[in-house]
């Protein structure tokens, strides 16, 4: 059976032998010129070539795959990924001015500055913020502390007692539960000289584990100085109305007025002034809220972080995975297109070529 | 022990590198000649183009690599360009003649090389480039069917219908003359 292309097919083989046996051969002068050319030495591998373009398109797109993904893996970090603070502080503003502090959930990572009095113990690392020695402040701190259990409540109750009383302070209220089957507690309410506020602050939390702090400073001395200049203001009254009383040509009418009015004003100046002293008064005094607790509140501030360092590594894997997945869908979808534009420009390019070479090699 | 500075290497290479493109020209440069002659059907057009397909040759024989064909492949395919590009040329400079390029074969005498019949001479000078140029690597160059195919931008299938046809003609037409 012969062939398809004929070649086999007896039909044709004399025409083959004869298409055959007269193949031609180069003339001379082709053989010299190859001759020649085959003397010269071949030029080598050039060190700067020009890629090709598929050598092109296969690196251009995992570059283009690999600086997306970067892209987005760096969006996300600084979108927020990564931990969280455990806890939040609040810095003073400052005197004069209305201050607040929030201590962190967990004080073993408090970061407030270190104690720097006397005698301190180094454990205990809670926030600090002294009063002022030229202003008048109210000064209010709220603890909450964590103790063993029970038992230790009603002894650390005690404890805060004898140190309120030991500064000089007075206890405003207390208020003691360790019996029952739930949890301990007590809450006591104490004032002590503001001079002595850090110190028990100090002693107060070594009656537990510090859970929460919490401090407020408000400016007092504005108000004061305020109250002392209205004292001032109606002491001058007073003082005008008793010049004028002592004018003996006064007649009775408005002898009674300037009378009633400087009643009045006495009474204001009293006023003011007893209003003056028990700022001051309050202001020499800090308060403190002591809540003793055996069980800490759950604070919904701090994600927990993973502790274990497969766990971590996994997720960080994961994430960099997904990173991964969302950079190739971006790339695809930004270049898919054009990459399809390009593969058919070029198909129509080759047809183009092959249909012009058809055309040629028929009329030649 | 013999020690080869670089130098020498570099020179030993380079002389490898000669000797086997030579070597390669020499061999193949009949063949070469014969595909283009049966694609020109011009002999003069022909010893130029193979003249510039070895020139070609020369610039890109670093690239060449005998694991994905023999080196005939490799200088056909150059020589298909070059006669191509000869074509095209061709083809625009009648364009802006305005002139139709008559038929160079009838001017040469025995364009196919001597030995060939008159009648097969006319028959082949019938074909177009196309079909004589699948003559050629077929029947001349004795390349197999799929390497002629890769050569041509065809199909193993449409290369056997070109060179089926091809001959068909030529027979037809023999006998038609005689």
């Amino acid at each position: 059976m012969p062939t398809r292309d004929g070649l086999d097919d007896p039909r044709f083989a004399r025409t083959l032998a004869e298409l055959r046996a007269a193949a031609p051969a180069a003339p001379a002068s082709a053989r010299e010129r190859v001759l020649e050319l085959g003397a010269r030495v071949p030029p080598t591998r050039s060190r700067l070539r020009l890629p090709g373009l598929r050598t092109l398109a296969l690196a251009i797109v995992p570059a283009c795959a690999a600086a997306a993904a970067l892209a987005l893996a760096v969006t996300r970090i600084d979108g927020g990924g990564g931990e969280r603070a455990a806890g939040t502080t609040v810095a003073s503003r400052g005197y004069g001015q209305a201050a607040e502090s929030l201590a962190p959930a967990r004080q073993d990572r408090a970061h407030g500055p270190a104690l720097n009095l006397p005698g301190s113990p180094a454990r205990a690392r809670s926030v600090q913020l002294a009063p002022s020695r030229a202003r008048l402040q109210n000064y209010g701190v709220s603890m909450r502390l964590i103790v063993r259990d029970r038992r230790a409540v009603s002894a650390a109750t005690s404890r805060a007692l004898q140190v309120t009383r030991g500064l000089d302070g007075y206890v405003v209220s207390v208020s003691y539960n360790a019996a029952g089957a739930g949890p301990g507690g007590a809450s006591l309410r104490v004032r002590v000289p503001v001079d002595k506020v850090q110190i028990a602050i100090v002693r107060f939390s070594r009656l537990g584990r510090i859970d929460a702090q919490r401090i407020r400073i408000d400016d007092a001395q504005g108000a004061v100085d305020r109250l002392a200049e209205r004292v001032g203001t109606f002491g001058r009254r007073v003082s005008i109305y008793r010049s004028a009383l002592e004018n003996d040509t006064l007649r009775a009418r408005e002898r009674v007025r300037l009378q009633l009015a400087l009643d009045a004003a006495l009474r204001s100046r009293a006023n003011l002034v007893r209003q003056r002293e028990a700022s001051i008064r309050r202001a020499s005094y800090a308060s403190v809220s002591l809540e003793l607790a055996t069980r800490s509140k759950a604070r919904e501030v701090v994600v927990p972080p993973v502790d274990g360092r497969i766990e971590r590594a996994a997720e960080r894997a994961l994430g960099a995975l997904e990173t991964v997945g969302v950079a190739l869908v971006y790339l695809t979808i930004l270049l898919g297109p054009l990459v399809l534009l390009g593969v058919l420009s070029l198909a129509g390019l080759r047809l183009r070529r092959r249909r012009s070479e058809k055309r040629l090699l028929a009329s030649a | 022990m013999v020690t080869i500075s670089r130098r020498a290497a570099k020179a030993e290479g380079a002389q490898s590198a000669r000797s086997s493109f030579g070597a390669v020209a020499q061999e193949h440069l009949d063949d070469v000649y014969r595909y283009l002659l049966y694609f020109t059907r011009n002999p003069t057009v022909a010893e130029d183009l193979a003249g510039e397909t070895f020139e070609r040759a020369l610039r890109a024989w670093h690239r060449f690599d005998p694991r994905r064909g023999s080196a005939k492949t490799w200088l056909c395919q150059i020589a298909r360009s070059a006669a191509l590009d000869h074509l095209r040329a061709e083809s625009r400079r009648t364009r802006r003649e305005g002139s139709y390029a008559r038929d160079q074969a009838g001017e040469v005498e025995s364009p196919f090389g001597e030995g060939l019949s008159p009648a097969l001479e006319r028959a082949l000078g019938r074909l177009s480039a196309g079909e004589r140029e699948v003559i050629a690597l077929r029947v001349l160059l004795e390349l197999d069917g799929d390497t002629a195919a890769r050569l041509l931008g065809i199909t193993p299938t449409a290369c056997s219908t070109r060179l089926s046809r091809a001959l068909h003609k030529l027979e037809e037409t023999i006998h038609a003359d005689a």
